[in-house]
């Protein structure tokens, strides 16, 4: 229930930050390149999901989803790079990472 | 103590079948259904326009900092560009004027009656009584030609022609040729010379001739070209001690004002 919460949250969270990243950051862009702020928080999210309480595969795809929307790539891109590369992250984590209390 | 292991074991293959069974729901239906993608863009769009336009503002801090170099040159090439737009627009501004000034000519049918030449005044002389204008030889100016303003009003006749340039003496100044004129409606006849300052009179009106205040002034085409407009009869001096009247005359054109002026080549 915890996690739900801590979830949705966290999704909450995310759009508005989508919102920011898509309207607010995109001026800040330096020679083009622009802070991907949603990316950041995601990664940070995902390896501390367990710290946090929340689900960081759900946060990925939803984010993804929020990309997607404003984005002219094709409708699931973001939602599936952000899926695998959250996968990916928790598998590394599962295998290679443990940290002590 | 116990280490802890970051990532949830195992129990999570049903979880990842739903979210791709998710995903594919939702590929389908936005790829069905656009107005769904519609509406968030409807529902977002007033914060992102704010946002948005508050980013655009805020940027210019990062960008002075960061791109400080690049900003200075797009301000030196805006400046370039605003020159040359102000000149641009000067040039359009002069054309008006120079449209106005042959329309009015036109519309007074000047170019059937006379063979002219338009010319721009570059400059006056110190008393004002002559002017220099753009044309000179080159262009088929010569002495003697007769200089008018688009409405057909005697501005003076050319004294003096340069190349590129040629001098103009205003009916105004104290040198200026004597020249018949007839004053309407009776057609009286007169003479009128320059008094300086922008002021000119006819003299030798016959003393028993009536003539009004605001009756037009015309050449009797004797000097000048008949039929052009020299002025207006301003005031009328009719004394017993002199044999004839005379009448200062109201001039139809601004000698400090004048830009723009035709010289009748023939």
């Amino acid at each position: 229930m915890k996690s739900f919460l801590n979830t949705s949250l966290f999704l909450i969270l995310f759009l508005f930050l989508f919102l920011i990243q898509t309207s607010f950051i995109v001026h800040f862009n330096i020679s083009n390149y622009f802070f991907f702020l949603i990316v950041f928080l995601l990664f940070l999210v995902v390896f501390l999901e367990d710290l946090i309480k929340v689900n960081g595969l759900v946060i990925a795809v939803i984010s993804g989803l929020f990309c997607d929307f404003f984005s002219l790539n094709s409708m699931i891109f973001y939602t599936v790079i952000f899926f695998i590369t959250a996968l990916l992250i928790k598998v590394f984590l599962k295998k290679h990472v443990y940290l002590q209390r | 103590m116990k280490p802890l292991k970051i990532g949830r074991p195992g129990g999570k293959k049903r979880k990842v079948v739903f979210l791709v069974l998710c995903l594919i729901s939702v590929f389908f239906v936005f790829n069905f259904f656009n107005s769904t993608a519609n509406s968030v863009y409807l529902f977002f769009s007033p914060t992102q326009k704010t946002l948005s336009d508050l980013g655009s503002e805020a940027s210019f801090l990062t960008k002075y900092f960061f791109q400080k170099e690049e900003i200075k040159k797009e301000i030196e090439r805006l400046k370039r560009e605003r020159n040359e737009l102000i000149s641009e627009i000067l040039s359009l501004k002069e054309r008006e004027r120079e449209n106005v000034f042959l329309r009015e000519a036109l519309d007074l049918e000047l170019e059937k009656e006379f063979n002219l030449i338009i010319a721009d005044v570059s400059s006056f002389d110190v008393t004002g009584g002559s002017l220099l204008i753009n044309k000179g030889s080159n262009d088929g100016i010569s002495e003697n030609m007769t200089v008018i303003t688009s409405k057909k009003v005697l501005v003076g006749q050319v004294v003096e022609v340069y190349d590129n340039f040629s001098r103009v003496i205003m009916i105004t100044h104290s040198q200026s040729p004597f020249f018949d004129v007839l004053i309407q409606p009776n057609m009286v006849q007169g003479v009128v010379r320059g008094k300086n300052g922008f002021k000119a009179e006819v003299d030798l009106i016959n003393k028993e001739e009536e003539i009004e205040k605001g009756k037009g002034i015309v050449t009797k085409g004797e000097v000048f070209p008949k039929n052009l407009f020299v002025g207006l009869v301003n005031e009328v001096v009719k004394t017993d001690a002199e044999p004839f009247q005379k009448a200062s005359i109201q001039l139809l054109f601004d000698p400090r004002k004048i830009e723009k002026v035709f010289i009748i080549k023939e």
